[in-house]
């Protein structure tokens, strides 16, 4: 077992690398910066609770998507489904920066949620590890603890039916 | 209008990030709890284990009182999980107590007997759990349940047999045929970490390590799987290092049990119970068929949208469950001519042999579980 030293070293190393690809996951997911960052703070925090347990973590990375995707997952299920326009009057991203490319970004970023707010949450989950957090089939196996063959299946499956909602969407 | 979508999403991202001061506030937090973890920690030290039984007890009594939401969230929890010991501690006895008559016991003590074996390959696959004590202690544990469960499986059996043996032979076949689908997923798993080994990528699965094959499976001649060692795999073989050492292994042993079980079942005279359950196998055969029909007529729906190796697979476990569904007929036909229930007994082996495909082959196609096949191009097309 490491020394508790050890423990909080690697933990807040992992915070200091991968807090922004946590936060870009949520907010994929919810579309809310507030909330966003809410799930980070939980994610780490569960995290925390985890290792300072004794427990170990091979792939740190994977474990903080793994607890982020579980706490979307559950807070999704327990809360109604919410129309666009609540979500969008509870708070939407906004650049941190106003300038051109940001202002770009945030137009962007509100024609991708209208779609994938439509998707069902299974399928914004994997399309968002592939194409956000950029994991490949092998990664998105081992998150899901599946093989690769049906990492694959469910990629494919999911980005067939992006396919047909954006073909709705565009009538 | 697809890949368009993709790249934008893609492109997007990388101007995402949080805002330093409230990415700063919460690394704050963070280390506030890490602050107030270690003081804790040292004063729960000197308390000794009393507070830790107390504690998990009181977890258990609180979660069991959030209602059914808890419960059914609890049914798919594993070892690790918040939710793992209201399965354990609540879940399984009170659904153990509500189950009304023998076949429902009975049938629960095998659901149980799986799960913990699910949770064993869980525990085993998870990269979460590395390589400890802790990880040991944990399938230890859950092996003692599994034996413990199994065990409960075969008193049960002894009572039942009594009055109706076709029923105990039907309970028996279930069990035994989950077991040997387990037995062989485990095969297939340790050779594909010898494929893995071989071209260097890393070791996933420590299964290979704790489990290899066990003797009573191998040919004495060339150490290859004995063909009828398997059922519902009658060509499959795999060569075992001879200088492995096999020690107990808990699946062939609780499969040899009950495999004795069956066999001394099928040594019963033939009575009225038999004729009763022919009449109900053939009810089960056609909601089978209804399946397989049903599975057939999707995979051909969505042949141009899946992987080919995907369409494969299903159309062969479809071929499988309907080549078992004919030999039950055959078997339950010739039943009724028999002196002892041997025929039934082996016709409800094919029908639960026929349900197992049946289940894995819609597995297979929602993309749920294995494909046994050797190359991993699919992970290169791109997705």
């Amino acid at each position: 077992m490491k020394s508790k030293e050890v423990t909080t070293s690697v933990f807040l190393d992992a915070y200091d690398q991968h807090a922004d690809a946590i936060y870009r996951h949520c907010l994929f997911r919810v579309f809310s910066k507030e909330r966003a960052e809410e799930f980070v703070q939980e994610t780490f925090l569960r995290t925390w609770e985890y290792l300072e347990k004794g427990n170990e973590v091979e792939n740190i990375r994977a474990f903080l998507y793994r607890v982020a995707s579980n706490l979307i997952i559950d807070a999704s299920r327990k809360k109604k489904e919410a129309s666009v326009e609540k979500m969008m009057e509870e708070g939407s991203w906004e650049p941190s920066r106003d300038d051109r490319a940001e202002i770009e970004a945030k137009i962007e970023v509100r024609a991708i949620r209208e779609v994938m707010e439509q998707l069902h949450e299974e399928d914004r989950e994997i399309i968002t590890l592939r194409f956000v957090d950029e994991l490949d089939p092998r990664e998105i196996a081992a998150f899901f603890r599946i093989t690769p063959n049906a990492a694959s299946v469910r990629i494919s499956r999911a980005i067939d039916r992006l396919r047909k909602l954006l073909s709705e969407h565009d009538r | 209008m697809i890949d368009n979508f993709l790249e934008k999403l893609t492109s997007t991202k990388s101007h995402i990030q949080m805002d330093v001061s409230r990415k700063s506030e919460i690394r704050q937090v963070l280390l506030a709890q890490i602050e107030m973890t270690n003081r804790r920690n040292e004063r729960a030290a000197s308390r000794g284990w009393f507070f830790y039984v107390l504690r998990t007890a009181l977890t258990v009594f609180l979660v069991a009182s959030l209602g059914a939401g808890t419960s059914f969230a609890s049914e798919r929890s594993f070892p690790g999980d918040t939710l793992y010991p209201v399965k354990i501690g609540v879940v399984e006895p009170v659904r153990a107590f509500v189950a009304i008559g023998e076949e429902a016991k009975a049938l629960w003590d095998v659901e149980r007997a799986t799960r913990r074996l699910e949770e064993i390959e869980a525990v085993e696959e998870n990269p979460f759990f590395t390589d400890s004590d802790l990880r040991k202690e944990t399938i230890a544990g859950l092996e003692r349940g599994f034996a413990e469960r199994a065990s409960d499986v075969r008193q049960r059996l002894e009572d039942i047999q009594i009055d109706n043996p076709v029923l105990a032979a039907d309970i028996v076949s279930r069990f035994e045929i989950s077991l040997l689908a387990r037995q062989k997923k485990k095969l297939i798993r340790t050779e594909e970490e010898k494929e893995n080994t071989a071209r260097g990528l890393p070791r996933t699965d420590t299964a290979a390590k704790r489990n290899p094959v066990a003797p009573a499976f191998l040919s004495t001649e060339d150490d290859t799987l004995r063909t009828d060692a398997f059922p519902g795999a009658p060509g499959l073989a795999i060569k075992v290092e001879e200088q492995k050492i096999f020690p107990k292994n808990i699946l062939s042993e609780e499969i040899g049990r009950l495999q004795k079980i069956r066999e001394s079942i099928e040594e019963e005279p033939e009575v009225g119970t038999a004729a009763a359950f022919r009449s109900r196998a053939e009810e089960g055969i056609n909601n089978l068929s209804r399946r397989i029909n049903e599975l057939e007529e999707r995979v051909s729906d969505e042949e141009e949208d899946i992987l080919p190796e995907v369409g494969n697979s299903a159309r062969e476990k479809i071929r499988e469950s309907r080549e078992f569904l004919q030999s039950a007929r055959e078997s339950l036909g010739e039943g009724s001519s028999q002196k002892t229930i041997r025929s039934t007994v082996r016709g409800i082996q094919e029908i639960e042999k026929a349900r197992t495909n049946v289940r894995l082959g819609e597995k297979i196609f929602n993309g749920e579980d294995d494909l046994q096949h050797e190359d991993d191009s699919t992970v290169d097309r791109g997705f």
